[in-house]
């Protein structure tokens, strides 16, 4: 919630995130804690991070500098660095793909669109000890 | 007063040409991301109850838009370079019920799960649908 104590400025550039250069937009809280930002990315992309009051980014979703590049929603745990738990984007062939993932970091359940094939078939697959399976399609 | 103090800080030129705004002499209505010419992002207020957050890639194509649609319902869209959207996260229905919708390159749909929309018992279902056209149900209708 964006309240009258938020205080808006300019990005000049981030050090504690390193994939950042360009200017941007952040607010931050009376704390001046970074709460959100959006800023232009090193290379072509562009995104919104939403931080926690440990100044851990929550949720992120923007455009990262791929070839082509492709969209990204990220929602990440507390204090998780560079771990994230659920993904939705754009992959491969920009496919439609939803990722479920563990505490590892481990892929557990898969959904989307063939990223790889001409025909886009569907699937769905999930990931247990005895390792994968498919519900339908294939990943 | 909120939206005056946004304008009054952007109009200042507080972002030193980075980000742009737009609204006449009154509230903002659009912030733009700029740089080197090129357009990152923008927030726009759009017509009826619509506002949204845009990314745009290289070309200038919009590859991710979150916000709410004009008839007021949140919506999430990822989108090819192409325009076409690829993966949608929306509310619908008379249940206004949760939707994650798949779409391929022809723009057809060929996945989809959520809750019934139009039913009260809101049950989950999943469905996807083969190259051929025919649908698949895997739980739920």
């Amino acid at each position: 919630m964006i309240r009258a104590e938020l205080l808006l400025a300019a990005i000049a550039g981030f050090a504690s995130a390193g994939a950042l250069r360009e200017s941007g937009l952040s607010l931050r809280d009376a704390q001046n804690r970074n709460r959100l930002q959006i800023s232009a990315l090193e290379g072509d992309g562009s995104a919104v991070w939403f931080f926690d009051d440990q100044n851990a980014f929550r949720l992120s979703a923007g455009i990262y500098a791929e070839d082509p590049a492709n969209p990204v929603v990220a929602f990440a745990p507390p204090g998780g660095g560079s771990a994230v738990k659920l993904l939705l984007r754009l992959a491969g062939n920009q496919s439609p793909v939803i990722v479920v993932k563990d505490k590892p970091n481990s892929d557990r359940i898969v959904m989307g669109l063939d990223m790889g094939g001409l025909d886009e078939e569907p699937f769905l697959v999930y990931h247990t000890q005895g390792g994968q399976k498919a519900v339908f399609g294939h990943f | 007063m909120e939206s005056k103090r946004w304008a009054a800080i952007l109009a200042a030129g507080v972002f030193g040409g980075a980000l742009a705004w737009a609204g006449g002499s009154g509230p903002a209505n659009s912030l733009t991301l700029v740089n080197g010419g090129r357009t990152y992002a923008a927030l726009d207020a759009g017509t009826g109850q619509a506002s949204k957050l845009k990314f745009f890639d290289r070309q200038g194509h919009a590859m991710l838009e979150i916000g709410v649609e004009g008839d007021g319902l949140p919506q999430i869209r990822l989108l090819s370079a192409k325009g076409q959207p690829k993966l949608t996260l929306k509310v619908m229905g008379t249940n206004q019920s949760g939707t994650i919708a798949f779409q391929d390159s022809k723009g057809k749909e060929r996945m989809r799960l959520g809750l019934d929309p139009s039913d009260a018992s809101e049950d989950p279902y999943l469905f996807w649908v083969d190259k051929t056209g025919a649908r698949h149900p895997v739980f739920g209708k």
